[in-house]
């Protein structure tokens, strides 16, 4: 089993980025491409001491494991809360799929009556309508 | 399967000597990371930058992340990326592509390739015609009989 030791993990709302500070590489996964994240690893009666770990389940990469060393201060203590911290982003991202937003965005503001409505006039006057229907829409539904 | 592909495509594969005995066989394979992967790091010295293609590593496998001269990470701001949580002191694993497993893989590919004799040696007391792993030996054997021109002996 191959890996890379010691690097920083950033969870955003798009990526699960992992730098090499020594190397100055990065490599990111993209969260659309997480198929499961889930914890795994802790101590056992095998391995009282196991390393805690998250496993990723990819459509790129297939299965990436993640593995907390407890930050700068190696503790075994801090590596748990580490990982929970990290599913905890992960998941929350997956949830919200904030990669659809411009979608949602340009699907919303096609679906906006005041377009359809103002798309029957023409010139200064259908500026007007739509300004006017978009203020209405706003005060609708933001209250 | 991307990263797998991509991964695969960038090692080269040198055949030293080649005979007829595959235990004999010597076959080097040199990994070379993608140079184009650390394009973005212009900072970094020549020679570091070799040191770096030469390494083959799960991130280096990963979708490369743009980084500042500093080292400092570079969201996409037109997607409205934001940064929600960063630890450090971690390790990647993956499972699928060790150093082993491409040796073995092209090992395997290139015997399927060439046309080396193939030697099969078999008890005949327990080969039994009706036991599946009997047949499927005998259909490997016609197999490289008639599609890959093998001589087997």
């Amino acid at each position: 089993m191959s890996r890379d030791v010691g690097l920083t993990i950033t969870i955003t709302t798009h990526r699960i980025i992992l730098i090499d500070e020594d190397e100055k590489i990065g490599g990111s996964i993209p969260l659309p491409l997480v198929q499961t994240a889930q914890k795994a690893g802790g101590p056992s009666f095998s391995s009282p001491m196991g390393s805690y770990k998250i496993e990723l389940s990819t459509h790129a990469w297939g299965d990436l494991t993640i593995v907390f060393r407890g930050g700068e201060e190696n503790s075994y203590r801090e590596s748990i809360k580490h990982r929970d911290d990290t599913l905890d982003a992960i998941h929350t991202a997956l949830k919200r799929k904030a990669w659809n937003d411009r979608e949602r965005q340009v699907m919303k503001e096609q679906l906006r009556p005041s377009r359809a409505i103002a798309a029957k006039k023409v010139g200064v006057d259908a500026i007007m309508t739509q300004n006017a229907l978009r203020r209405e829409y706003l005060l609708l539904y933001t209250n | 399967m991307h990263a797998e592909l991509s991964c695969i495509a960038r090692m080269t594969v040198h055949v030293i000597t080649e005979t007829n005995d595959v235990s004999r066989m010597l076959i080097a394979i040199t990994l070379f990371g993608d140079p184009t992967r650390h394009k973005q790091q212009s900072h970094l010295s020549h020679q570091r930058q070799i040191k770096m293609a030469s390494r083959w590593s799960p991130l280096t496998c990963l979708t490369p992340a743009p980084l500042l001269p500093s080292g400092l990470l570079i969201l996409e701001s037109a997607d409205n990326e934001v940064e929600t949580l960063v630890r450090m002191n971690v390790e990647l694993r993956c499972k699928f592509y060790s150093r082993n497993t491409l040796l073995l893989f092209f090992v395997c590919m290139f015997l399927t390739l060439t046309d080396i004799p193939l030697s099969y040696t078999s008890n005949p007391q327990i080969m039994d015609p009706e036991n599946y792993l009997y047949s499927r030996h005998q259909m490997i054997i016609i197999h490289h009989k008639y599609h890959r021109g093998c001589r087997v002996m």
